[in-house]
């Protein structure tokens, strides 16, 4: 089933839409399986029953592999997070500098649900400009996770969790600012328009780099 | 074989290996103490039914060799239960080598089993031998069949590999299997074998897992909190419709009086009523909501206590290791020592447990291994022949008091004094003079107990400043003191837990940062104008003295706005007797934190100590004051600025003549310390043990300032400084005191008698000291004085 049916809105606490583990070994980040322990599995004529209610036919385009992304915009560009290092969109709450070590890229501590995140601006880092421009009432924290590493990443707007064929993915130039062009690794054609495909590697070095 | 794997994520072999874990520190517990009580029942049984469960646990998961030595050892257990075998040394001995193999299976990873049994079999087998052995009642062979059976290994190999196997000068020594006797009855109120009762209590919990259940208990607290504020709403709601109803009603009366007639039903009268209702279903929404808010706050605030509370661990789980090195400990050489442990009971954050474990090792080493004499040595000197060496916890004043005291030979202070002087730290004339409680702090001197010599004379001291290290980084002291029965004894004050800590919540540059109360002096209001300025150097006066006024945030590192106020909030932080005022921008309140560490990512951050949520759920940085005092310190430096203090008693001194400080201690150590610090920076020092020598010297010599102490025989350091201050001729000489009384009435005391400064005797370790002298009094050769 397509992801298309998703609200566009991230709601507070929304939670991540979960993937399987994708090709590249990256695995989902997990930390309810408890509650998954505890669950039973459906019966078959429960799911049957389920997918044939919901089922038809694939369009033209919906085809071939895809790749699931959230789009996320930054100042005035547009960026695509896979969505396997993505563990929940959340409101902004207050950022505490850490003394000696916050920057303009590493804004410093945020708390969410009482669980401390080291937060950064991704305005800072893709070189697109100061925090304080910009729609507040949009601005979302963006959870990333990648091997064990937490971000809380400050982002202006979060649009929505989607998948695409691989085939709308090109690696032609980003026309993004030059210092975004370091961390992401193609073009998506999406209908809100071109948006920078993340490498999570290079984007969680440039993030690590920022604490130095 | 290799265990069945995977069970929904748990292995096998793990669910064996905690009731391994488990069972194995009740055998250990439980064999120690059986030593000195051979055939007790009581400590029997729960030893029988630990070796019993592992053997039926082992058979489960199909580790036969352990099956196999689980039931020797349950065996051997059953016979002496039976009165069938005595379970004297060699049988324990046995006992403790077979559940350090089951120890070692315990720890065992995945897959490394087959290789572990196939280098150990020999070994299990020689203690199945043994254990037989003991049943039968014969000598321990030696050597053992199996032993024999395989000449390529020796007792050494086998010492590497556990280090519980018996040493072999023992069986030469049969004296020492005997039950060592109890002439007094253990003092401890307690259940007469806790530990073996609660070994088994305690449940593994990942430090993450913790972690993040502190966090959402802390944050449950948080939201708990703010639903208060929706019943402060809602009630606002049934108050408006309230109104309402009353304004309805006094409508109608108005249009009643006016002589308005109004249809049947009355419009207004059924507005009043359904006005009525609504305030009426508001006001029952209120009161449950009131109630589920105020359950849910007191379930929440419970919650984070328990999850808290788990931190807190009974003393005994951090000493379970040291009843059995003690034991393995005065066999190897040969003595005999009971270790009797007060305050099992005492609770004590995990961290603190784990911190102090390696600390009282090493000073229960210490005591058995030079403490403790031989048995002979002993009965010659009429006591004992077993030594005693106690472990005592108890709480006093908010604190953990930790107790290691031993009825060995204890410290020969004669001896100790020739050392100190051998070995140069202070001149002959001047060790008559030191205390017992003197010398001891000598113990603590990097360098000086590591030398061979030392041991021979004080029996004592080897890395005993290792020791005084580890304990106060974990925010403790340690103290030696002659044990009333001429041993040694340590006393350790450390405090209960540093996971919650009382701080005050100060704004800098915009932000709150937490202070903790116990690092702040005081916070205080300063008006503007008080404040003066001296070579672009901000300072005030507080409580007679004059305290540099730097900007927390700059410190901080932080981008301040500056906003022009016409009050200071100043908060006073000192440390090594350096004191600053640091100017923040509001003083939020006080409160108590739950202290977590920074992300591991940060690495260790200047100024910042820990984080922790405030009460609004947002993080909150809780600052490291002594680290801050010295970013001061190094600020000034690096900006070449030197902290004015304005104090009195510079005199004019002709050219080149070097200053004179007088030192005033009961105690040779601080007067030589303070002595060399001064001398090494170039000014003249003279000395007097006492207030009545000092007063005697500062009338016959004119001095650029006197350093006393408080504490002294014949006339103390309030005295000294009052009649300094009372004479007309020396009234302007500066007095510094300088004491180990660190609290803030000895502070205001010194300072209301006179003192232009009170230092505490830590400044010692830095360079305070001086500095201060030097601010004081400035350099020692006042060149050019006009």
């Amino acid at each position: 089933m397509t992801r298309s049916d998703q609200p566009n809105e991230p709601s507070r606490r929304h939670p991540s839409p979960r993937e399987p583990a994708d090709a590249n070994g990256e695995s989902r980040p997990d930390d309810d399986f408890v509650s998954r322990l505890l669950d039973r599995p459906p019966p078959d004529t429960y799911l049957d029953a389920w997918t044939r209610s919901l089922q038809r036919r694939l369009g033209e385009d919906e085809r071939g592999d895809r790749i699931s992304v959230g789009l996320f915009r930054v100042a005035e560009e547009l960026f695509a997070m896979p969505t396997r290092v993505v563990l929940e969109v959340q409101h902004p709450s207050p950022v505490r500098s850490v003394p000696g070590r916050s920057s303009d890229v590493f804004r410093g501590l945020v708390s969410l649900r009482g669980e401390i995140h080291l937060c950064a601006s991704l305005r800072a880092l893709f070189g697109l400009g100061d925090e304080d421009g910009g729609d507040g009432e949009l601005r979302r924290l963006l959870v990333v996770e990648r091997a064990g590493e937490r971000w809380a990443l400050v982002v202006d707007e979060v649009l929505d969790f989607e998948r695409y064929r691989t085939e709308a993915v090109s690696s032609a130039q980003v026309t993004v600012s030059k210092s975004a062009v370091h961390f992401t690794e193609g073009v998506l054609q999406t209908p809100s328009g071109t948006a920078a495909v993340i490498d999570p590697r290079r984007l969680f070095e440039g993030l690590a780099r920022s604490l130095a | 074989m290799t265990p069945p794997d995977d069970l929904s994520g748990f292995s096998m072999l793990d669910l064996f290996q905690a009731e391994v874990e488990t069972h194995a520190n009740t055998l250990e517990t439980g064999l120690v103490e059986l030593e000195s009580a051979p055939g007790d029942a009581e400590i029997l049984e729960p030893l029988m039914r630990a070796a019993h469960s592992i053997k039926g646990a082992a058979r489960i998961v199909g580790l036969d060799p352990v099956v196999g030595l689980a039931h020797a050892m349950e065996d051997l257990l059953v016979a002496g239960q039976d009165g069938k075998a005595t379970l004297g040394a060699d049988a324990v001995d046995a006992l403790l080598a077979g559940t350090d193999v089951l120890r070692q299976v315990g720890e065992l990873k995945d897959g490394e089993t087959d290789a572990f049994f196939g280098e150990n079999q020999p070994r299990i087998d020689e203690i199945i031998a043994d254990l037989q052995a003991a049943q039968s009642g014969e000598a321990p062979p030696a050597p053992s069949p199996a032993a024999s059976a395989l000449p390529e290994r020796d007792d050494k190999e086998a010492g590497d590999v556990g280090e519980g196997l018996v040493p072999s000068r023992e069986s030469e020594e049969p004296s020492a299997s005997e039950p060592a006797t109890e002439p007094e009855p253990d003092p401890e109120p307690e259940p007469a074998r806790p530990a073996i009762q609660t070994a088994a209590s305690a449940v593994k919990v990942d430090p993450e897992v913790f972690t993040r259940m502190l966090s959402y208990a802390g944050e449950s607290v948080v939201q708990a909190r703010r639903l208060a504020d929706h019943t402060d709403a809602l009630d606002a709601v049934r108050r408006t419709v309230e109104k309402l109803g009353v304004n309805i009603e006094n409508l109608r009366d108005k249009m009643r009086k006016d002589g308005y007639e109004l249809p049947e039903p009355d419009p207004l009268e059924v507005l009043r009523r359904e006005a009525e209702d609504a305030q009426e279903l508001v006001a029952q929404r209120v009161v449950t909501f009131d109630e589920a808010a105020r359950q849910s706050a007191d379930l929440a605030g419970r919650m984070y206590r328990q999850v808290l509370k788990s931190r807190m661990r009974p003393f005994r789980e951090g000493v379970m290791a040291f009843p059995r090195m003690v034991r393995d400990l005065a066999r190897d050489l040969g003595k005999k020592v009971r270790l009797r442990v007060k305050g099992r009971g005492v609770p004590v954050d995990r961290d603190i447990l784990e911190r102090l474990e390696a600390p009282v090792n090493h000073m229960l080493r210490n005591a058995i291994d030079h403490g403790i004499e031989t048995p002979d040595e002993r009965k010659a000197a009429g006591k004992d022949p077993t030594g005693t060496v106690r472990l005592e916890a108890r709480h006093h004043a908010g604190m953990l008091e930790i107790r290691i005291a031993d009825d060995g030979r204890g410290v020969d202070p004669e001896g100790l004094r020739t050392r100190v002087v051998e070995r140069g730290l202070i001149a002959e004339d001047i060790a008559k003079d030191l205390s017992d409680a003197e010398l001891m702090e000598f113990l603590f001197l990097p360098g000086f107990s590591t030398a061979k010599q030392v041991t021979e004379i004080s029996g004592r001291g080897v890395g005993l400043d290792v020791v005084h290290n580890m304990v106060r980084e974990a925010g403790g002291t340690v103290r030696p003191r002659r044990g009333e029965n001429g041993g040694l004894e340590f006393f350790l004050v450390l405090p209960i837990t540093r996971s919650v800590i009382r701080v005050a919540v100060l704004e800098i540059a915009g932000e709150p940062f937490a202070f903790p109360l116990t690092h702040i002096e005081s916070l205080v209001r300063v008006e503007a104008d008080a404040v003066r300025s001296i070579e672009n150097r901000q300072s005030f006066e507080h409580d007679g003295r004059v305290i540099g006024l730097v900007p927390a945030a700059d410190v901080l590192g932080l981008r301040a706005g500056t906003k022009p106020s016409d009050v200071l909030y100043v908060v006073i932080v000192s440390s090594g007797g350096n004191e600053y005022g640091l100017a923040v921008d509001r003083y939020l309140g006080e409160q108590s934190l739950v202290v977590r560490a920074l992300d591991r990512r940060l690495g260790s951050v200047a100024n910042v100590s820990a984080v922790a949520l405030d009460n609004h759920g947002d993080p909150l940085i809780i600052v490291d004051v002594q680290d801050l005092v010295h970013s001061v310190d190094q600020l000034l430096h690096e900006g070449r600025l030197r902290s004015i203090r304005a104090m009195r008693g510079l005199r004019a001194e002709g050219p080149k003549v070097r200053k004179r400080v007088l030192v005033v201690d009961d105690s040779i150590t601080v007067r030589e310390v303070e002595r060399k610090l001064l001398v090494n920076r170039g000014y003249s020092v003279d000395v007097c043990v006492d207030g009545t020598d000092a007063w005697n010297a500062v009338r016959a010599q004119e001095y650029d300032l006197v350093l006393t102490d408080v504490d002294m025989p014949r006339m103390d350091g309030i005295e000294l400084v009052r009649r300094i201050r009372d004479d007309a001729r020396l009234r302007s000489t500066p007095v510094m005191i300088v004491s180990y009384k660190e609290s803030e009435e000895d502070r205001m005391r010194g300072l209301e008698a006179g003192a232009n400064a009170y230092l505490t005797k830590s400044s010692f370790h830095d360079e305070t000291l001086v500095r201060e002298v030097v601010d004081l009094i400035g350099e020692p050769e006042e060149t050019d004085k006009s």
